[in-house]
């Protein structure tokens, strides 16, 4: 008894230590998708959501696990998580167009300005900022204490204050996104004029298709699909939650 | 002989057309001939026309006496119209020969038919029927006894039965008796909101008369197009607003403004009194679209449709495209209709069909024409297959499936594949890209990131981070505030003289502190005194020679400083006097006393606004 005490501990830390470690769990994800077992891979990748791990590369396979499972609502609404935490990455944006167009998803368009601004995360655009700021009070800090160098600190100064001001509208247009952020519908869905289940029927959505929420309600949502708008049930959205 | 020949060719030619005309014009002579109003009473004049088409200088009509009907001379008229159709202008010319005709007792009267004798032959002319009612008729029916509404409308659907989807009329018709003058504008409200899509305009079909219970009615028809959005049993009500035009009363005394000038008179005669009305209930039951037989590409299209599909070019290289051109044309929700879905997808790259052409001709006839790349992937192709259009036809009430092709075509291997063209619309095929990993469709897995992180909150709202953002402003503010500062001392002596004060009279402190621990009494005071004439000297800003018990006497009169502190001053200036001019306390502890006391004495004045 004495022994195995001490046996149970080891086997609990090891068997602890080996799921605590993500690259692990993600390894055995990617195996279990690639032999085809894709209820396995799912659930490993949720795990990493689950244990705080919300990085791009997370999302992205979780989303091919739910793409080959059939579950493209679900997929796209994955890849779209992948592509607003990493927003230059091509592949997550070619598995999204991809999922999109099996389908025949709609997607809200975003204005062009932010679009461009939206291809820069907003933790990037924050330390741009954060480097702009530092930059101008070193600047002011120099200019004040070397006068004779002024001519240059004010042109230095120029460039910064620039590259804070762009950095505060990439990041406005980041504020833009939470105040109505986008949700991808999980299953088909026909959107209704009131957030009644007897509501009339605007128009139907079909799975995937990617709106944006102007209203909630208690277990309704608001959606705005390119200036078409009708209620449809929370549970039938996922609302992206682009990581830090 | 080739020149004879190329001569012989517009003759003959001209020859063809004059002929041509000639038939034309010979077989397009016509005679309409119309009676209106069919239905009037005694007394009332009607018209008998003769419309004659396609003869120079008509013969006249020729009406016989009709008894019972007084027949006038007949009013000529020659009209022409240019219409328009399909996109072609045509020339009409008739000449109508008009009779008016009173009749004079009642009864049915026939006109015709008549022969119609013409210089190319005779065309013979149907009879025409009129009803000729006495004006004292009674307005009760035979079997109900019920009088009828003088001005009543009805509502009936021109289609039975009528399916989902289904466009259809709804005919509305206004029975006013003939003695009821009614304006022409109407408004319709009370159309149902949901179920069905209705058409905002109203079409004005051809008025009529009849005879109800004895009594003549004039009808004015009106249809509206209607398509049922979905299947179930639907009430419609509409209600009716129009105006019933009424003579004004005359009052007895003519008043200066029933002058036509003020309104009265011609223009001031009449008066329009609203009339609602309300037709009986429709029950409408709308059928949904049978699940039996319902064909595989069936999209929605309900009506009666022609289908037509085209291909070009018929020969073409592995990997070049073909256009199959598709149209849809007829009567029904031709917005519902799509092109069928191309039934091969294994040999040939399809593209999706793009809608060329899209619109309702007048009289409701749709049209839509797609166009839709497909491009054959081997050589052993040798035909398109055939492409099926489906639609349920309401009035068979059945589905219908129209089938073009196949289409042969004529393949040549290609050396290399061609790419593909580039078009507007959505690739159903996609190719594999080559620059990145594929998973046969979408791409493969990604490696795990470099670095595992939890997700934290956005940097810009932490906190910490935010607090951090203050570190440049705090150092640029201290950094500005020591470079005011010094600035302002540089132009001010006495502020930096006094600013300095302490700091240099801790140079003395100091030196008497050295002397006291070497128990060397000249080097203490010496010290001590350096010290005072340091402190006052930057304090009061006093040149060094200034600097006396005096001075510094005078300089505090006007401050705060207490009588104590004035006292102690005075006693550090005396002990450095007495030192030097006949010496004075050398005791170490009195020294240390002494030595702490003008500490204190500086630091107090340092206090002291002087």
């Amino acid at each position: 008894m004495k022994r195995l005490i001490p046996s149970i501990f080891a086997l609990v830390f090891t068997l602890t230590s080996t799921w605590a470690d993500p690259g692990q769990l993600f390894d055995k994800a990617g195996i279990a998708y690639t032999e085809g077992d894709l209820q396995l891979a799912i659930n490993s990748y949720d795990e990493l959501l689950k244990d705080g791990y919300h990085q791009a590369p997370v999302f992205f396979n979780l989303g091919n696990a739910h793409f080959r499972n059939g579950d493209n609502g679900v997929a796209i609404y994955n890849y779209k998580q992948a592509q607003r935490t990493e927003p230059r990455n091509s592949k997550y944006a070619a598995n999204l167009d991809y999922a999109l167009k099996q389908s025949n998803a709609l997607s809200s368009t975003e204005a062009l300005p932010a679009m461009l601004m939206r291809k820069v995360s907003s933790r990037e655009w924050t330390l741009t900022a954060s480097a702009s700021w530092c930059l101008l009070a070193l600047i002011g800090i120099a200019a004040s204490l070397l006068p004779q160098f002024r001519f240059l600190f004010k042109r230095i100064a120029l460039l910064a204050a620039t590259g804070l001001v762009i950095a505060l509208l990439g990041l406005y247009s980041w504020y833009l996104l939470q105040t109505k952020p986008e949700a991808v519908l999980l299953t088909t869905e026909q959107v209704l004029s009131a957030p009644l289940t007897k509501a009339k029927v605007l128009f139907e959505l079909p799975e995937g298709s990617i709106p944006r929420i102007t209203n909630q309600q208690a277990g309704w949502m608001e959606v705005d699909i390119d200036g078409k708008m009708g209620w449809l049930p929370s549970s039938s959205l996922g609302i992206i939650q682009p990581a830090n | 002989m080739n020149k004879r020949h190329h001569q012989g060719k517009p003759s003959i030619r001209l020859i063809v057309l004059m002929l041509l005309s000639a038939a034309t014009w010979v077989t397009a002579a016509m005679v309409e001939f119309d009676v209106q109003p069919q239905v009037l009473r005694v007394g009332e004049a009607g018209r008998a026309t003769f419309t004659i088409r396609g003869l120079n200088n008509p013969p006249t009509p020729p009406v016989t006496a009709i008894q019972g009907l007084e027949i006038y001379q007949p009013q000529v008229g020659q009209r022409s119209n240019i219409n328009r159709v399909n996109g072609k202008s045509i020339k009409d010319s008739y000449v109508t020969y008009t009779y008016r005709f009173v009749p004079q007792q009642p009864g049915k009267f026939s006109f015709g038919p008549y022969n119609y004798k013409t210089n190319q032959g005779v065309i013979a002319i149907p009879a025409k029927e009129i009803e000729v009612i006495a004006n004292n008729t009674t307005r009760k029916t035979a079997d109900s006894g019920e009088a009828q509404a003088p001005v009543f409308a009805e509502l009936m659907v021109l289609s039975d039965p009528v399916y989902e989807q289904q466009q259809f009329y709804l005919q509305m018709s206004i029975y006013s008796r003939s003695s009821v003058s009614i304006d022409r504008s109407i408004e319709v409200s009370n159309m149902p909101e949901t179920g069905f899509s209705i058409s905002r305009d109203m079409e004005t079909l051809a008025p009529g008369r009849e005879v109800l219970n004895n009594e003549v009615y004039d009808i004015r028809r009106y249809r509206v197009a209607v398509q049922a959005l979905t299947a179930g049993q639907f009430k419609i009500q509409p209600k009716i607003k129009l105006y019933v035009v009424k003579a004004r009363k005359q009052s007895r005394r003519r008043s200066p403004f029933d002058d036509p000038f003020f309104g009265g008179g011609i223009f001031g005669s009449a008066m329009r009194e609203p009339l609602e009305l309300s037709t009986d209930v429709l029950e409408l039951n709308i059928k949904p679209l049978p699940e039996e037989g319902r064909p595989e590409g069936f999209s929605g299209a309900v009506g009666t449709f022609r289908f037509d599909a085209q291909v070009t070019p018929r020969k073409v290289a592995v990997g070049e495209p073909l256009n199959l051109k598709m149209s849809i044309l007829g009567q029904g929700n031709i917005e519902q209709a799509m092109p069928p879905p191309f039934p091969n997808d294994k040999d040939f790259k399809i593209y999706e069909a793009q809608r060329l052409e899209s619109g309702t001709e007048p009289g409701g006839i749709g049209k839509k024409t797609y166009e839709q790349v497909i491009i054959p992937m081997h050589a052993d192709i040798t035909e398109l297959p055939a492409v099926a259009f489906s639609f349920f036809n309401p009035s068979e009430q059945r589905y219908k499936t129209i089938k073009r092709g196949p289409f042969p075509i004529v393949l040549d291997a290609a050396s290399e594949p061609t790419p593909a063209p580039v078009i507007a619309g959505t690739v159903t095929a996609d190719l594999p890209k080559k620059e990145i990993e594929v998973d046969k469709d979408i791409i493969f897995l990604v490696d795990a990131p470099e670095q595992w992180k939890k997700t934290s909150t956005a940097l810009y709202k932490n906190r910490t981070f935010l607090a951090t953002q203050l570190i440049p402003l705090f150092i640029l503010f201290t950094v500005l505030a020591i470079k005011i500062r010094r600035e302002s001392l540089n132009g001010n002596v006495a502020k930096a003289r006094r600013s300095k004060a302490l700091r240099s009279a801790e140079q003395g402190f100091k030196q008497a502190e050295k002397a006291l621990h070497d128990k060397n009494a000249d080097a203490f005071y010496d010290g001590l005194w350096m010290a005072l004439a340091n402190y006052f000297g930057n304090r009061l800003n006093l040149a060094p020679g200034e600097v006396a018990h005096e001075t510094v006497t005078n300089a505090c009169c006007n401050s705060t400083a207490s009588k104590q502190l004035l006292e102690a001053t005075e006693q550090l200036f005396t002990a450095c006097d007495h030192h030097r001019f006949g010496g004075g306390v050398t005791a170490i502890d009195d020294l240390r006393q002494l030595l702490t006391d003008a500490r204190k004495t500086a630091k107090s004045f340092e206090r002291i606004k002087l």
